[in-house]
């Protein structure tokens, strides 16, 4: 190791190289630390029935929507993720419609083609305005069209599992309940929370490399240094 | 001339390795498989299902007492099934087991006992007994052997539901057997079935050990010019010869510390930003592998993961792109995993390869500091040589990166306190730091050893300002690993949230734990906590010297002898004291000695108040978790303090080093036999 080091000495003098580098990796630390890398946190809040209990389906319907209510607390929201079960149909023309409401107001009003996922895929619901989206949120749920071709409702998949500060309430069709949800059952939609994290990738690395090199350079003798006792 | 001289070398070193293996052959030939060779049974077959009158078989309702583990494990899950709920707000309900019955404050678990008493036609020499039945929970069964109506042995054996069998090493003569089977349910006794076998079989791994012991001897009797010269060398070879015996003979058992964690982070370091883990991967990382006791307990054991180890239906998960810093000290796992996979190789033999990638890992590393290490090689060697030092470089644990890199750092350290005339170079600053860089990264506590060098003096440097710039440096470095341990760099994933609440973070293998709650326990009562570390701190040295201390061990399967720890002592007393005849140890100075005595007691007290605020629960009179594995890394330190140019030894360079390789080998190789030959692969 030691003579591979003393090899690079000869290729270029320590005395520049060394401060140079050091510079370099100052500057991925001020880099890193400006500009960090956003990622997608999934927070999974009811993905798994109790023992005892079942998955069962919210069909969704065009004339009343599917209300979610929850609290991110000081989180913005990214997204949702739900289950969707189509149960069995292609589904190419039926349009998911998705709301946000925070403190009454709509917030972000997305569109989802339901044919573009698979059956029973968890999909992935965006918001707009993300920074809106924030403390207690309503999200609903509904079809803009139900489509001619086919013969039944797609639905979203949910159970019986309580989670804290959420209610889930079915559609109405016709002023009653979906025939699949009994009045008096609780159901909590299975879902997950998307929220993004800034992230520092390089920034641990860069600000230590930082002063590895910082000392490093201080051993070919920084500052005030004859030169001819130069390396 | 040298042209000449090599191919004379390499036929020296063909003659000693086939002289080698055929003494090990022999041996295991000759003295080992004499009673299959003597006795020449065939396999003898006991039919359990009620049709040969010399069998009786009847079966009983039974309790069987919980052992302290269970009672504990079951006291762990409550306790963090409480911590859930109350994390999620919701209702905690204590669920109650049916199978477990209490009596007399004692909790038992109703079994089934199923009794086969068999009297054999003649007597015969069982080696093996091998019993098969279908169970899906934990079984086991005991096997009273007699002879002529006496009692000669009772064996024990467990069964894995897994494995749906369990074989037993009985090496015993016996023409009545009697063999009990606890078990969690009803079986049917006609699918029972008991093979005894006597059968001539050369045992692969005994050979390999009895090659590396034979071969070990000839090393260091014929390498006269290795270990003059490139003492580093021998160590490799004999490092590699070592870490390749525990890591053929331990297989996928999981006995390192918490080799499940390791092993998952460097499985899923091993892919991209896709991971496709198998059954047996997730049996793996959840550390539910079946274990074995035996070579015929291993050939099911790796059946079994190669038949779960297909990746067609393989679980898909996602990372992210980025490593985080902690992670990349499982890149040498990590190398080997993905290299198993690219080559197909069997589960058990992707596991090892991963394994030889940390040991070859750990080789290269500790290479370079027995190289650079000025006038005390035999020192590094003797650290690095450790029984639990190659045991975690062997394992799947990321401590043999961190041991490797804070003993080639520490070697760099010393060599600037010895020589305090000689100035300070950049490669040597780069490496130093460097070493510690990367050796601190999973556990950053270590990286107040390389403060050392703030105390350098002033001929070290060429002028004032350079001094004060580098020793700024070195502490600003120093701090920023630190600061990472309070507030790591954010990283994607669900656990952000739960990481970042101190008041739920701890280690959850521990009751009770709480960062925050430990922290302001002490605030509130540091002249008690003060105590407690003292007298911990104590104990600890105690039990170094009465040979407790598991810088001895081999992980869960045990330690050696207290006497090896006081041979062992003493070898580095006196390595460290006298130097070899004409060849003069270097002094540390005398303010480096008191400073490195400072710097050591603080890490270690770094070390036990890192355990009390994480894995114990708040408020206990007791430090868990310490393990003496953990100052392996001040060894050196320590015995650099016994440095001094006075004191000179009889013998020269090549007699203190085959003394040094002796004794480490003898140590090793003896709880190698003890512990992982003749436990598990016999």
């Amino acid at each position: 190791m030691k003579k591979f080091l003393n090899k690079i000495s000869k290729l270029g003098k320590p005395y520049y190289i060394l401060p140079i580098i050091t510079l370099l990796f100052l500057t991925g630390f001020i880099g890193s630390y400006l500009f960090p890398n956003t990622v997608l946190d999934t927070y999974v809040i009811n993905m798994a029935e109790k023992e005892g209990d079942e998955e069962l389906m919210l069909p969704l319907s065009a004339a009343d929507p599917i209300t979610y209510e929850m609290n991110t607390g000081t989180l913005a929201m990214r997204g949702i993720q739900v289950g969707i079960n189509k149960q069995g149909q292609a589904l190419l023309g039926t349009i998911l419609v998705y709301r946000v409401y925070a403190e009454g107001n709509c917030v972000s009003e997305n569109r989802y083609a339901i044919g573009t996922g698979d059956d029973l895929q968890y999909v992935y619901l965006p918001f707009e305005n993300q920074k809106d989206c924030v403390g207690k949120l309503k999200i609903t749920f509904q079809l803009e069209n139900e489509a001619e071709t086919d013969s039944v409702l797609p639905a979203l998949m949910a159970n019986h599992t309580e989670v804290k500060d959420t209610v889930t309430t079915p559609a109405l069709t016709e002023g009653e309940l979906q025939q699949s949800v009994s009045q008096t059952e609780n159901v909590s939609l299975k879902c997950s929370y998307i929220y993004t994290h800034d992230t520092y990738p390089f920034l641990y690395d860069c600000r230590l490399l930082t002063f590895v090199f910082l000392a490093a350079s201080m051993a070919v003798c920084y500052p005030r240094r004859k030169k001819e006792e130069q390396v | 001339m040298k042209q000449k001289k090599k191919p004379l070398i390499l036929l020296r070193i063909l003659i000693n390795l086939i002289l080698v293996a055929t003494a090990a052959l022999l041996v295991e030939c000759v003295v080992f498989q004499f009673p299959a060779l003597y006795y020449k049974e065939k396999p003898q077959d006991i039919i359990c299902d009620g049709s040969d009158p010399q069998v009786e078989i009847r079966t009983k309702n039974a309790l069987a007492k919980l052992s302290d583990e269970e009672i504990r494990s079951i006291e762990v899950e409550q306790s963090n099934q409480k911590l859930l709920a109350e994390y999620n707000g919701e209702a905690y309900e204590e669920k109650t087991d049916d199978s477990l019955v209490e009596k007399n404050g004692t909790l038992y678990r109703k079994i089934k006992k199923t009794i086969i008493d068999a009297r054999l036609a003649q007597p015969y020499y069982i080696h093996k007994l091998d019993l098969r039945v279908p169970v899906t929970e934990n079984a086991g069964y005991s096997v009273e052997l007699y002879l002529n109506e006496k009692k000669t042995d009772r064996v024990y054996c467990s069964i894995d539901p897994k494995l749906g069998a369990g074989v037993a090493n009985i090496s015993e003569r016996c023409d009545r057997i009697k063999i009990t089977l606890l078990t969690n349910e009803t079986i049917d006794n006609s699918k029972i079935q008991v093979t005894l076998s006597n059968r001539f079989r050369p045992n692969s791994m005994r050979l390999f050990f009895l090659f590396v012991l034979f071969g070990t001897g000839a090393l260091l009797y014929q390498a006269k010019t290795l270990l003059r010269d490139k003492p580093e060398w021998i160590f490799a070879i004999l490092c590699f010869a070592l870490g390749s015996l525990l890591i053929c003979g331990i297989g996928t058992n999981q006995v390192s510390y918490d080799e499940y964690v390791h092993a998952k982070a460097a499985y899923k370091l091993s892919f991209g930003t896709t991971i496709e883990s198998t059954e047996s991967a997730i049996q793996m990382a959840g550390n539910l592998l079946p274990f074995f006791h035996n070579p015929e307990e291993r050939q099911l054991v790796e059946a079994y993961e190669d038949k779960n180890n297909d990746y067609s239906w393989a679980d898909i998960g996602h990372q992210s792109r980025f490593v985080r810093s902690e992670t990349r000290v499982y890149y040498p796992m990590a190398i080997g995993f993905k290299l198993g996979r690219m080559l197909h190789l069997r589960f058990a033999d992707t596991v090892a390869l991963a394994k030889f990638g940390n040991l070859l890992f750990y080789i290269l590393v500790v290479f370079f500091a027995i190289r650079l290490a000025k006038r005390y090689q035999a020192l590094v060697a003797l650290v690095a040589l450790l029984p639990n030092s190659v045991f975690l470089a062997s394992a799947l644990t990321y401590d043999a990166v961190v041991n490797s890199f804070l003993l080639l750092g520490m070697v760099l350290v010393t060599n600037e306190l010895i020589t305090p005339e000689e100035k300070l170079t950049w490669q040597n600053t780069l490496l130093i730091l460097l070493s510690f860089a990367i050796g601190c990264q999973s556990k950053p506590i270590y990286i107040v050893m390389v403060l050392m060098l703030l105390f350098l003096g002033r001929k070290k440097f060429y002028n004032r300002p350079q001094e004060i710039v580098y020793k700024l440096a070195l502490l600003i470095m120093a701090g920023l690993m630190l600061y990472n341990i309070f507030r790591p760099t954010p990283a994607a994933g669900s656990d952000y949230y739960l990481v970042g609440n101190f008041d739920f973070a701890g280690d959850k293998r521990n009751i009770g734990t709480s960062v925050t709650g430990q922290l302001q326990y002490i605030l509130q009562n540091p002249f008690t906590y003060a105590l407690l570390l003292l007298k911990s701190m104590a104990q600890l040295l105690g039990q170094y010297l009465s040979g407790n201390a598991d810088f001895f061990q081999y992980g869960y399967l045990g330690t050696g002898s207290t006497i090896f720890t006081w041979i062992v002592i003493v070898l580095a007393l006196w390595l460290a004291l006298w130097s070899a005849k004409d060849v003069k140890h270097r002094k540390m100075p005398v303010l480096f000695i008191v400073l490195t005595l400072i710097m050591l007691v603080g890490t270690s007290a770094i070390v036990w108040s890192s355990m009390y605020v994480s894995y114990t629960t708040v408020g206990a009179n007791e430090i868990r978790g310490v393990q003496g594995r953990y100052f392996i890394p001040l060894f050196l330190p320590f015995v650099s303090c016994f440095f001094n140019n006075r004191l000179e030894s009889r013998l020269g360079e090549l007699a203190r080093r085959r003394i040094l390789y002796g004794v480490m080998m003898a140590v090793n190789l003896f709880m190698i036999y003890t512990l992982v030959i003749t436990v598990i692969n016999i």
